[in-house]
């Protein structure tokens, strides 16, 4: 860590102000961000005018839709504009960016890197409601920060280890503060030159970590043993992915599924008329290949070493298939092989693309 | 009832594992005609969706054969299979289905006797198993 800048003041208004001077300054051109629209809905905007930063959310309670690293990776995937561009992320966003720089979809370069504390964020369908009812999702959201109160929480959050990114620019962080301050974690040379550009005092000091955390370690692993009983065997499979339409959302929204066109969809997953013929189904059924067990399945086989376990494949579930229980077990199991964190280290190369010549020897012949 | 006959497909690496299968052929050792062969360029080809396609349409068994470490055509395409395969594996187990069903074995242009061996040992391996319950007949 580079050092340490508190701030005594709301946080939103304290994250709101530095960006404002950062773009008086013209240390910044564009941020990206999340934005409040007139009925109350957030969503994420291109920020390129300072006058529009009123209607920026600093801490948004919900995820509304892509992923912000997703995002990222359609402005700036070679580069960004030049070189004064920020990004407001959640922890696991920021994470997902680090995986996608590492298979070349997004260049790091130029671009800073905010991350927000977090400790969860709402179902963009409780967010709904909420609003609908009137209340603030927003005040709400700081509310349980501070109490440390996570039931209301996607089940992806609740079982998150990650309220800061382990590698940022910029780690953004008010939990401790309870509202009354705002801690800027500067972890790398851009970020230090942004605070120290707006005439901020950098000191040195050691942060600790949320009490919260410990709860969730143990409730982690509760979870992966549910997980693991709900998903033991091909007859619980079967039943776990039934309600399953192929609409294919869960691909769409992950934010580590970055190909152009996805494997699943291209014509090798075509099947032609004598192929249904030649199977051999139950009287009276129509045979169709197993599509849900080859998508989910394979496409776990695809992303679990890289999965930063945000959630979002189940928050966009219109079946509401626990498709997290599923992401996260196969995502644990698979990382802990190769004793691989996604989002730690820009450096790290990812499993799939990293191999060496003596390991893995229990994987060879009949075992 | 028809007695059990596995289904197995192997993909075998054109530079070692398909050559050694002809040797194995030409040297007249036998092996069991369970195995369907599939040449392909090189094991590093082999994506995990294709071993899994394999074993939910048909197969009772996924062999997988590639150079040893170091002779690779390609560099390296034996280590990107042997990573992936160890990935579905460890996926499959997390699921409890039976990670056995695949074998990973580096065969080389040479080795002739042990491409006859492997094919014999896991043809019995997957007698024992029995059908494959993801192949789904009631599809």
């Amino acid at each position: 860590m580079k050092g340490v800048i508190i701030i005594e003041r709301e946080p939103r208004e304290a994250i709101r102000s530095i960006l404002e001077q950062a773009m008086d300054k013209g240390l910044l051109r564009a941020i990206l961000a999340y934005r409040r629209s007139e009925s109350g809905f957030i969503y994420p905007y291109l920020f390129k005018d300072k006058k529009e930063l009123s209607q920026l959310v600093p801490i948004s309670p919900v995820i509304s839709g892509y992923s912000m690293a997703t995002l990222l990776s359609w402005i700036a995937p070679k580069e960004s504009f030049d070189g004064k561009f920020a990004v407001l992320l959640k922890p696991c966003e920021t994470r997902a960016v680090i995986e996608l720089s590492k298979f070349n979809q997004v260049s790091l370069e130029n671009i800073l890197l905010m991350t927000i504390e977090c400790l969860g964020t709402y179902h963009v369908l409780n967010f709904k409601e909420m609003l609908e009812s009137g209340e603030s999702p927003e005040e709400k959201l700081l509310k349980s920060y501070y109490s440390g109160d996570d039931d209301a929480f996607r089940d992806a959050c609740k079982i998150c280890l990650y309220p800061k990114a382990p590698y940022s620019d910029i780690n953004l962080c008010f939990i401790s503060l309870e509202g009354k301050g705002l801690i800027v974690e500067i972890l790398s040379e851009n970020g230090l030159r942004l605070m120290e550009a707006l005439n901020f005092s950098v000191q040195e000091q050691e942060i600790g970590t949320l009490k919260v955390i410990i709860n969730r370690k143990k409730r982690r692993k509760e979870f992966l043993e549910k997980s693991r009983q709900d998903l033991a065997g091909l007859k619980k499979i079967n039943e776990f992915f039934q309600d399953c339409i192929n609409c294919h959302n869960c691909m769409e929204v992950c934010p580590i599924c970055f190909c152009e066109e996805c494997f699943f969809d291209a014509d090798r997953y075509e099947y032609v008329t004598r192929r249904f013929l030649s199977w051999n189904p139950k009287e009276g059924t129509i045979p169709l290949p197993e599509a849900r067990i080859q998508f989910h399945l394979g496409r776990a086989l695809h992303i679990s070493t890289s999965c930063i376990t945000c959630g979002l494949c189940e928050q966009s579930c219109p079946q509401e298939i626990k498709l997290s229980e599923f992401f996260i077990l196969l995502a644990e199991e698979n990382q802990a092989l190769f004793n691989y964190v996604p989002g730690r280290d820009p450096k790290e190369q990812p499993p799939i693309r990293e191999f060496y010549e003596e390991e893995l020897e229990e994987y060879i012949g009949g075992g | 009832m028809n007695k059990f006959e596995p289904l197995i497909i192997g993909f075998l690496c054109k530079w070692c594992a398909s050559a050694a299968a002809d040797l194995a052929g030409t040297s007249r050792l036998q092996y069991p005609s369970n195995l369907r062969p599939i040449m392909v360029n090189c094991s590093g080809f082999i994506d995990t969706s294709y071993i899994l396609r394999a074993l939910l349409e048909g197969a009772d068994g996924v062999l997988i054969a590639a150079c040893h470490p170091g002779d690779c055509h390609y560099v390296d395409g034996n280590l990107k299979a042997r990573r992936r395969i160890a990935i579905i594996k460890n996926s499959i187990r997390a699921l409890s289905l039976e990670p056995e069903r695949i074998r990973f074995e580096f065969i080389s242009t040479s080795e002739g006797a042990k491409f006859a061996r492997v094919v014999r040992e896991f043809t019995e391996q997957i007698r024992a198993l029995g059908p494959n319950p993801l192949k789904g007949d009631e599809r």
